[in-house]
């Protein structure tokens, strides 16, 4: 009986002490950041092209929080983002981007404060400030004569591109921006009975846009030749579109 | 201090739990051949599993089960076990009976909610009106500000109304866009709803500042005043 009990408490001993560990292994605090060259070569095998190769030019390390990091890089002139995420003990590559249009990290989706519009823009183009909107449509429903009216929303936010020391950048929103995205993911997360199956919240209608004007204040979309992104699924990142003018209200 | 605590709702499950605790006490102690009780509780458990429906009422779903599956799953398991059935038979149905104690707690929890926070009353949604501000969500906004005194005496004022969301959406619908006015073009923040509740809210304030849309959980509830809780703009 007694060397029964020995085994039942070493067993629950041996199990208490692997749950734990587990805990701390996966849950630690992140090491320090990749180096530049190993960021270079992370970047580079995301282009085949051969002459790319050791071209690549990190512009800055930009750490937002503990487990996210904002990339921008200058590879054989294009001008591209990329986005790390500290993850099982290691930093993972999230998303990478050279599309010449700002985005919006939702670093933690259901915090709004920690969103963030990124974008790293070759500044020869002719862009010289750009908009950035936050946007949700009116609409109406009505069933079993329940009433539901969605106001438009239209904030939008200026940003002097050619007085930017850098091609790149990272703005956290407006304060109103964030109290309205509070209270805004809060209502439509408690309207799922079935929210906590997705761990990933999608605010219905609300979205981001922009709008890029050049110095006659037109609008003057940045190309993006050799554009190409690439996403890991891991990361919340919302592209921006522009919207046709007609639609400003 | 959180306010998404839905404190009825968790009365009513601890609430819930203690009833079918307190059958399965009285069920084990009337039973004659009692079995051990670990087993009793598993039977309770696997006897919970049913098919079900989901029936959205009352602004809830309730799960209304159909086929006691955990219930047969049991009775398979018991059939080649000689006198195992009479033993455990009581405790599965006690578990299959427990969705029906979920339903009726469930509609309770609503009952009660409505009872202990009506939602006709503006004081459930905007509990505490120290730390309020207004801030503009469109361009149509003017430049206004809260007015703290004229929200503090007429508060209790506003009065549910119907959400005619089709004559606000209609409104403007002819209207070339950049002319277009919306009717509820700012945000009322730094509140929140009574303590308990675990209501979250959205508030919009109508362009008169005598209206207020919240959205919440559930449908959306419209309160109007004759008083303006603005200032500023062009109304002065």
């Amino acid at each position: 009986m007694k060397q029964n009990k020995i085994w039942i408490l070493a067993t629950i001993a041996i199990i208490l002490v692997l749950v734990v560990s587990l805990y701390f292994y996966f849950h630690s605090k992140p090491s320090e950041f990749i180096n530049e060259s190993e960021l270079i070569k992370v970047i580079n095998t995301q282009y085949y092209d051969a002459d790319v190769l050791d071209s690549v030019e990190i512009q800055e390390v930009v750490f937002l929080g503990e487990t996210h990091v904002f990339v921008p890089f200058v590879s054989n002139d294009n001008y591209g983002t990329s986005y790390w995420v500290w993850r099982n003990r290691s930093w993972e590559l999230g998303g990478i981007n050279t599309i010449q249009q700002p985005y919006v990290w939702k670093v933690e989706p259901e915090d709004p404060s920690t969103y963030v519009v990124v974008w790293n823009i070759d500044p020869e183009q002719e862009m010289k400030e750009f908009d950035i909107y936050l946007l949700n449509r009116r609409g109406y429903s009505v069933s079993n004569d329940v009433h539901h009216y969605t106001p438009r929303v239209q904030l939008n936010v200026t940003v002097s591109f050619e007085t930017k020391e850098n091609s790149y950048g990272v703005m956290s929103l407006p304060d109103e921006w964030k109290t309205f995205l509070d209270s805004y993911v809060k209502v439509e997360q408690s309207k799922q009975p079935d929210s906590f199956m997705f761990d990933f919240i999608h605010p219905s209608n609300v979205y981001f846009a922009w709008m890029p004007y050049d110095e006659r204040g037109e609008l003057s979309i940045p190309v993006s030749p050799n554009g190409a992104g690439r996403g890991y699924g891991e990361i919340h990142l919302e592209n921006l579109s522009t919207i046709p003018e007609y639609e400003l209200e | 201090m959180d306010t998404s605590v839905n404190i009825i709702e968790i009365v009513m499950t601890i609430l819930s739990w203690g009833v079918i605790g307190f059958f399965f006490y009285y069920l084990y102690q009337k039973q004659e051949a009692k079995p051990k009780i670990w087993k009793a509780f598993v039977a309770t458990f696997v006897g919970l599993f049913t098919f079900s429906f989901n029936i959205p009422l009352f602004e809830t779903i309730l799960d209304v089960p159909i086929l006691p599956l955990g219930v047969w799953i049991l009775l398979w398991y018991a059939s080649s076990r000689e006198g195992a059935w009479e033993k455990y038979r009581r405790f599965a149905w006690l578990g299959f009976s427990a969705n029906f104690i979920f339903i009726a707690t469930t509609l309770l929890t609503v009952f009660i909610h409505h009872a202990v926070y009506p939602k006709s009353n503006l004081s459930t949604y905007i509990a505490n009106i120290e730390e309020v501000a207004i801030s503009q969500l469109h361009p149509s906004a003017e430049d206004v500000t809260l007015d703290q005194e004229s929200l503090e005496l007429h508060v209790s004022s506003f009065e549910k109304a119907p959400v005619t969301s089709m004559d606000w959406y209609n409104v403007m619908i002819d209207t070339e866009p950049h002319e277009r006015v919306e009717q509820f073009p700012y945000q009322l923040s730094g509140t929140s709803s009574k303590w308990g509740s675990g209501i979250p809210t959205m508030i919009y304030v109508e362009k008169d500042g005598k209206g207020l849309l919240i959205d919440s959980s559930e449908r959306q509830r419209y309160f109007r005043s004759d008083v303006t809780i603005l200032k500023g703009g062009n109304d002065e």
